[in-house]
Order: structure tokens, then C-alpha cells, then sequence
């Protein structure tokens, strides 16, 4: 029933707004019930994992896109070097920088922070070679010289062209990186081992912790627990919960991959 | 029903007693207290579910389809729990110390269950039970009769210059109006004869809440407590009959049953 | 209005639906878009309308671009093809709609509905719903639904597509002359060849979404540009035959028929299709015809119609026939079923397309 591009008018905001309201008195005693069935304090878990793997997946795509995009258009002293060091701190495996990472955050103070493990999740050098390689081609050198030549300033040809058609690769990149994030285990257990309290836990060490629980289970960890079948059932369940982010946001990054928006260019 | 008449119309005994059981239930004083309870309760829910199932339904069918089909689901999920399911459920949603509505429930100002339930607030809770339960089917409903309309029609009024909310006005409200009188009647129906709800919340908190809140209640009350069978098949009576009275008026407004358009 | 290189694409589709159309189209024309069902002429006409998206290419309404409008911002109003009243609405209320929307001062409205139930002598209908309307009485109501706007162009979905054949013939007419009196610019979409020729002042071919050729009808008749034109085109549809090009003239089957003088200076050498138009074959003249049978005989009246087989493309099995050739005879002196005849061609009348494309060969 769309047809004609319809411009995002006021009364489209509000009439979401509206529906989502009542979606969320609908669905959260539902969702509140499920997670009470579970145990734990699930969903504070889902909810840091979802803020933690969305804010840093937020800052890689920031930093990432322009920063591909100014390697690939511009020549400046230096370029080969810093595309030559990115593509080493790539290289490096990540559970080698962690407990660097984990010493620098220590020195700031941020440890029981949030940023402790956000800062982190936004280092993503490969999405700057992936965005590079985007940027890196023969339309994308057309477009941004015939911007030029059409009396755009740099800030201008980024935002009016850049920006615009940087959507396969952003969506690329926020995949890759949430994924990473979302089911990352390391960095945040590094981080947030010293604390005395599970409130800062990201949903993979929330389900650690009930697999490793002794006190329900008199100091049997949970997850050799014979005798109840109740834990198998809630691991399972907490694992398909663990899953099905990723699997939404892969539905999501596929429509936003493959829009192919630079069709037309040489028309 | 027939049942129901006979024992209406007789007392205890068998003797055709005419219309003194119906008198007889009427001054009972639990009586006019639980009908103006329900009557409460029925402009509540009632209103809220023809304003916002009918607004949500035309607002969904404004949205692309798996959109719309996604929020559906949501609103449809409450419909999934059993009737005494979502009562509980709704206890723990009352308590300002376990609901995620905490913060709403201490703005207001309860402290404590007891609170949450204070009699006044009875005929909102249960409505909202009821509202919260019932709403996502209807909208699926709705979202059937909305699909009756023929492309064609609504392209015309793009045509003609309608704007979202001129066609869902104009055009679509009044293609779907049967629909949504057969709504109200059924609600009507359903809720005059509510039962459920109080009962379960009468149990659940110790008799906090009054056993005989509406009038299916105390009918149930006077028939296995009382043994007063005739009293209560009155009251049953009583209530099919103010159910028939709502389907006549509703019916003649809309003329519901004209064949054709 | 402006057709510029106008494309359509459905999402996932490996061909465009409209195909780099490019049309003008003059103020109060009446232009008809015609084409086999499925060829993308309704598909142009809502691009028009802003009912589809155009994705390649632009839509231009008096010199602005109007793919970025909505339909109502546009000024155009259209007749669909199930006329697609509100059932829930009386005639009255159908027509006024637009105008409510447009917030119209009542009396205007009143006045303006009045007025062209009178055109369309609906007076009698104002009260009634849809529903008990005949099909003649709606197809009314939806076209005074579109006038009432007074828009500066009027779009039409096969209107007449609906309605039972006498009731197609006498409206056609009047919309014609409607049309004529009201000097709207009219887009009228039809598969109807014969409304195209008698309505348009100018007739657009398309087919598969590309534009065959637009032009007065009369044009089209005698200049087809290729061969689906030429057989789209007339009723009953232009002859099109195989034939071989030698040093005398086209063989056809074993007959040789003399070339129009035109192409004297043969044409080259080669297959191509020959096309000969019904009225444009004798039963008799000088030299050989074409041998053929006659399968049937068409009577009409003032003429007749001969359907032929051709004997050189006769085939054992009946199911395996070659399309039969027509040729319009005089009722009075058609020859039997059966029997066998020589179809003289008219020498100038012949129109050659080459084989392949189908592009008409002219010198």
C-alpha cells in the first residue's frame, strides 16, 4: 500500500508512539512473567547486554565509516602507514588486549562502569578496513570529484554523499560488531570479576553464573545438577534467549546489506 | 434456560411463586451495590475497548503489513494466558514491590497489595484486566473486517485526497461498524456476567474483596452458600435479559442484520 | 504532461514493468494508452496518477515534476476500473466526497454535484447506495466523481471493460463527447483496439512496457512501425505471412507477388514477413494468386469476412493449423466452405517487416 515515498510527518511519529505504548503494556507483563520463571535477574542481564553491544556497536560505525571513508578519499602523508597499522592491530587476537584494556581502565577509574567494557566494544579496526575497501572504489572517486567540482567543502561531500550511500557497509559493520559484542565473554568477565555484585553482568556472564551457582544447588554447581530437571530447561531457554538477538539483528543487517543504493550512478 | 426459568418463577418448595423471586433478589442488600459495581465497570472496559481497539486497529492498518502483523502479535500475546492466569498475574502487577510498574504504583501513591486494591479502584482494575486480556483478540478481529474492504475503495480515496485519518473516519469506520457492534454486544454479554475476575481476587487475598462484588458473584453466592437456587436463577435472569436489552439497541442503531449494504 | 524516460521496476523483478517510456501529451488531448493485457499501460497510467512508484526517470504535469507528489497534490483525478464507489455512501455523498475534503464551501458542493448529476442524469439516483445500482448507473457515478474535481487531467482504468457490449458502444460515445465538451486532458487506458481507434485523438501502442508507437489513429493504420503494431492494430487484425524476397518479387508458399513500386531497387534478399490487410485482397485479377480454402465465413451484415487456410501451410492435424488468413468479401458473392479460391493481394497495399525484429522495412 506504500507506493509514492511518503515524507515522516508528525502524525506517523505519533501513531507509533501510540501503538508502542500499548505493545508495551501488553507485552511486558508477559516478558516479565517469562523472565520470572526463569530466575536471576535475567532481565537486567538482557537489558546490559543489549545496551552494551548497541552503544559500542554506536560508537564503531561512528568512528569506522568516516574513518575508511578518509583513508579511501583523501591522500595525506602518512595514509599507507595508518592503513598498515590498522591492519596489525587487527591481526592481534583480541583476548591478548584485554588485560592491557583492563589495566587502563583500572588507572581511570572506570571499572565498575559501563564504559569499561562500551570503550572496548567500539575498537573495531576492521570495520575501518572493511569501510576503506568500501569507499576504495572508482564510483565512489567520481562522486566525491564531481561533488567537489560542484563547490562542496569536505564537511559537505561527507554528509551529502558519503553518509547517504554508507548504508551497506554501516549495516556490515554494526553486524559484525554487535555479534562480537553480544557474545563476547572475556572482556567483560576481566572487567567485572572484582565487583561484589552481578548488577553490571552482560547476559553471557549472567549465564555463567547460573551454570556455576552453588548456593541453590548446596555447592554443586548448578549445571552438574542431576537430580532437578528444572536447570536444563532454563539453561536451554537462557541460551535460545541468548540467540535469538543475534538472529533478529542478522535479519535486520540483511535488508540494510543488500540495498545496493549506488545503482544509477553512470545513467 | 428453561431450567433457569422454571426455578426463577417457583420458591424453594415448588410452589409458582411469580414474580416474588425476582423482588426478593432485588432487596437483597448485596444486590444494587454489585449491579452498580458491574454497571462501573462495564462503562470502563466498554468504552476503552471500543476507543482504543477500534483506534489501534485502524492505526495498525495504516502501517505496512508485517509491521502491523508484528505489533498484533504483541497485543495478542495477554490472550495466550488462561482467564485465571492473567488475574495472577495482574496481582503481582498490583504490588508495588515485584511489578516493573513500580514506579507508576508508588506515584500513585500505594505503598502495599491492599492498597492497589482499595475498593473505589475495583471496577478500573478489573476493567483493565479485562482490557489487557480480551483487546489483542478483538483487534485481530477488527484487522479481519478492515481486510474486507477492497483495495480499490481506499485507493480511490487517495485519489480523492484522503489522508490517513480522513479515510480511517470517513471511509473505514463505517465499513466496519457491524463489526463493531458485534464487539460491544459481545462484551456487554460477557462482561454483565463477570465473575472470574472478583472471584479469584476475593480468593487470592483473603476475602480483601468483597464475595458478592457483582452480581454473577452473589447469584453464586445465594446458590451454594445460601441454597437459595431461585434467588439466583433470578439474578442469572436479571442479567440475560439486560444482555438481550443492550444487543436489541446496539442492533437497531446499526441495523446489524440488514442483509445486503 | 511529460512521460520522461519513465521506468518501473517491482521489487525482485528481473525485467521493468514500464520500460524508459517517454510520452507528451498536449493540453486537452485525448490520448489513449492500448496494448495487450499485462503490457503495462495501467501501470503507466498510475505512475500518472501517483498510485506507483517511478523509479527511473520522471513524470512532468505542465512543465514541474510530480514524482515526488501525492495524489491529491497532483490535480488529476481518475475513474478506476471497478469504479470502486463507497458501498457505505449514496450517489450524492459519492460524488461530493472529494470536494468535502478539499473543504469546499457547501453550496459550491451542492452546487457542482447538481450539475453533473445532471450531465450524467443521475437525478434519479442521488439516494441510492451503490449496491442498488446498475452497472451502467455506477461507471456514471464514478465518472462523476472525477469531473465534479474539475482537475486539470482525467486518467481512465478501462472503464467500459465492465459493462455489456451495447452499453460499451453507447458509452464510448459519450465520453468521447463529453470529453470534447469539457476540453479535460484525458489518459484512457483500454486492451480494446477499436476504442482506441474511435476515441483517441491520438493512439499509444505499448507492449511489454516498451512504446510501440504513438500517433493519430489514422497513421497507425496505414504506417505501422512494426509488425505487432500492424497486427494489434484493425479489426478483424492485419494479415502477417512468411514470405521469401527473390529477384521477381516475394514468394509466398509457391505464389511470387509482385513488390510495390516503392521497392523495385530490391530490398536485399531474404525471409520477411508480409502483411496484408483483410480488405486489401481480391478473389480474383490477373495472374496467379495464392491458393487457399475456405474455413469459414464470417456474415456481418454489409460485409463478410472469409476465413482461408493457406494450402502451402496446411498441415495434416487440425490442432497444428496455421492461423487463418482473412479477407473481407462482398456477402452477396462469398464462396462456400470448402471451396478453393486464389487471394490476389493488392500490390501497393503490401507492408513488409523484417522477419526478426518485426521493424517495418521502408525505403
Amino acid at each position: 500500500m506504500h507506493l509514492v515515498r511518503r515524507r515522516i510527518s508528525a502524525a506517523r511519529v505519533g501513531a507509533y508512539a501510540v501503538v508502542t505504548i500499548f505493545a508495551v503494556f501488553f507485552g511486558v507483563p508477559v516478558v516479565w512473567l517469562v523472565l520470572e520463571a526463569i530466575g536471576g535477574n535475567l532481565g537486567l542481564w538482557l537489558f546490559n547486554s543489549a545496551f552494551y553491544s548497541t552503544a559500542g556497536t554506536a560508537i564503531a560505525v561512528g568512528v569506522c565509516v568516516p574513518a575508511g571513508y578518509a583513508i579511501a578519499t583523501h591522500d595525506f602523508p602518512g595514509r599507507r602507514g595508518l592503513l598498515i597499522l590498522t591492519m596489525l592491530v587487527m591481526l592481534i587476537p583480541t583476548s591478548a588486549l584485554v588485560l592491557p584494556l583492563f589495566l587502563e581502565a583500572n588507572s581511570v577509574h572506570l571499572l565498575s562502569s559501563p564504559l569499561a567494557v562500551i570503550l572496548p566494544y567500539g575498537l573495531f579496526p576492521f570495520g575501518v578496513y572493511l569501510s576503506y575497501l568500501y569507499f576504495n572504489t572508482e564510483r565512489f572517486d567520481v562522486l566525491v570529484q564531481t561533488a567537489r567540482l560542484d563547490g562542496c567543502n569536505e564537511r559537505q561531500v561527507f554528509r551529502r554523499i558519503a553518509v547517504p550511500l554508507s548504508a551497506p557497509v554501516a549495516a556490515l559493520i554494526a553486524f559484525l560488531n554487535f555479534v562480537a559484542s553480544w557474545t563476547n565473554f572475556f572482556l567483560p568477565w576481566v572487567m567485572y570479576w572484582s565487583l561484589d555484585t552481578t548488577k553490571r553482568y552482560p547476559l553471557a556472564l549472567g549465564i555463567a553464573q547460573q551454570l556455576f551457582d552453588r548456593e541453590t544447588f548446596g555447592n554443586v554447581p548448578a549445571v552438574l545438577n542431576l537430580r532437578t530437571t528444572s536447570p536444563p530447561s532454563s539453561i536451554a531457554f537462557l541460551l535460545l534467549v541468548t540467540g535469538a538477538p543475534v538472529v533478529v539483528v542478522f535479519v535486520f543487517a540483511q535488508r540494510w546489506i543488500g540495498s545496493g543504493r549506488v545503482q544509477g550512478v553512470f545513467r | 434456560m428453561g431450567y433457569a426459568i422454571d426455578l426463577a418463577l417457583t420458591s424453594f418448595t415448588g410452589h409458582f411463586t411469580g414474580a416474588a423471586n425476582f423482588v426478593g433478589a432485588l432487596h437483597n442488600p448485596n444486590f444494587v451495590p454489585a449491579v452498580e459495581n458491574v454497571a462501573t465497570f462495564l462503562g470502563i472496559w466498554l468504552t476503552a475497548l471500543v476507543v482504543f481497539v477500534v483506534g489501534l486497529s485502524l492505526i495498525l492498518h495504516s502501517f505496512h503489513r508485517r509491521v502491523a502483523a508484528a505489533f498484533r502479535f504483541v497485543l495478542y500475546l495477554p490472550a495466550a494466558l488462561a482467564g485465571s492466569a492473567s488475574v495472577m498475574l495482574w496481582l503481582f502487577m498490583l504490588q508495588p514491590g515485584k511489578s516493573p510498574w513500580s514506579f507508576v504504583l508508588s506515584r500513585l501513591g500505594y505503598h502495599s497489595l491492599g492498597e492497589s486494591l482499595a475498593p473505589a479502584h475495583l471496577p478500573v482494575i478489573f476493567a483493565l484486566i479485562a482490557f489487557w486480556s480480551g483487546a489483542g483478540a478483538w483487534i485481530v478481529v477488527m484487522y479481519g473486517a478492515l481486510a474486507t474492504i477492497p483495495d480499490e475503495v481506499l485507493e480511490s480515496a487517495r485519489l480523492d485526497g484522503a489522508g490517513a485519518w480522513r479515510t480511517a473516519v470517513s471511509v473505514k469506520l463505517p465499513l466496519i461498524k457491524r463489526w463493531v457492534a458485534y464487539m460491544v454486544v459481545g462484551a456487554f454479554a460477557a462482561g454483565s456476567q463477570l465473575f472470574v475476575e472478583p472471584q479469584l481476587v476475593t480468593e487470592a487475598t483473603g476475602s480483601v474483596v468483597n464475595a458478592t462484588w457483582s452480581p454473577n458473584q452473589l447469584a453464586f453466592y445465594l446458590s451454594f452458600r445460601l441454597d437459595n437456587f431461585n434467588y439466583a436463577a433470578a439474578i442469572w435472569i436479571d442479567l440475560l435479559v439486560a444482555a438481550l436489552i443492550c444487543a436489541a439497541l446496539v442492533l437497531l442503531r446499526t441495523r446489524l442484520f440488514e442483509v445486503g449494504h | 504532461m511529460t512521460y520522461s524516460s519513465a521506468s518501473r521496476i517491482y521489487p525482485k523483478a528481473t525485467t521493468k514493468a514500464i520500460n524508459e517510456l517517454s510520452l507528451e501529451i498536449g493540453d486537452g488531448e485525448f490520448i489513449v494508452l492500448v496494448g495487450p493485457s499485462g503490457c503495462g499501460k495501467t501501470t503507466s497510467l498510475r505512475m500518472l496518477a501517483g498510485l506507483e512508484q517511478v523509479d527511473e526517470g520522471d513524470i512532468l504535469i505542465d512543465g514541474q515534476s510530480v514524482v515526488h507528489l501525492a495524489p491529491r497534490e497532483r490535480d488529476i483525478a481518475m475513474v478506476l476500473q471497478n469504479f470502486a464507489l463507497y458501498p457505505h455512501m449514496n450517489v450524492a455523498d459519492n460524488l461530493g466526497f472529494a470536494l468535502r475534503i478539499a473543504k469546499l464551501p457547501k453550496p459550491e458542493i451542492k452546487a457542482r454535484v447538481a450539475e453533473v448529476a445532471k450531465i450524467l442524469e443521475l437525478e434519479d439516483y442521488m439516494d441510492r447506495k451503490p449496491a442498488q445500482l446498475s452497472g451502467g448507473q455506477r461507471q456514471r457515478v464514478a465518472m462523476g466523481r472525477a469531473i465534479v474535481r474539475q482537475p486539470r487531467v482525467f486518467l481512465m482504468d478501462e472503464p467500459l471493460s465492465n459493462l455489456d457490449a451495447k452499453l460499451r458502444v453507447a458509452t464510448r460515445s459519450e465520453i468521447a463527447s463529453l470529453q470534447r465538451r469539457l476540453g479535460v486532458t484525458t489518459v484512457y487506458v483500454t486492451h480494446d483496439q477499436v476504442e482506441a481507434m474511435t476515441m483517441g485523438d491520438r493512439v499509444a501502442v505499448i507492449k511489454d512496457g516498451v512504446l510501440q508507437q504513438v500517433d493519430v489513429p489514422s497513421v497507425l493504420y496505414e504506417s505501422p512501425v512494426n509488425a505487432f503494431v500492424a497486427g494489434f492494430i484493425g479489426s478483424p487484425a492485419m494479415n502477417l505471412i512468411e514470405g521469401t524476397i527473390g529477384p521477381d518479387g516475394v514468394t509466398v508458399g509457391s505464389t511470387i507477388l509482385p513488390l510495390p513500386r516503392q521497392f523495385e531497387r530490391a530490398v536485399g534478399s531474404g525471409r520477411v514477413t508480409v502483411g496484408v490487410r483483410p480488405e486489401s485482397v481480391a478473389l480474383g485479377g490477373e495472374g496467379k494468386g495464392i491458393p487457399a480454402v475456405v474455413n469459414l465465413v464470417e456474415e456481418l451484415g454489409a460485409e463478410a469476412y472469409l476465413y482461408a487456410q493457406l494450402e502451402h501451410t496446411a498441415r495434416r492435424s487440425a490442432l497444428a493449423a496455421a492461423p487463418d488468413f482473412i479477407v473481407r468479401v462482398d456477402p452477396k458473392s462469398a464462396p462456400r466452405v470448402g471451396s478453393r479460391i486464389e487471394l490476389h493481394v493488392k500490390r501497393q497495399s503490401m507492408l513488409l517487416f523484417d522477419i526478426e525484429s518485426g521493424a517495418r522495412i521502408s525505403v
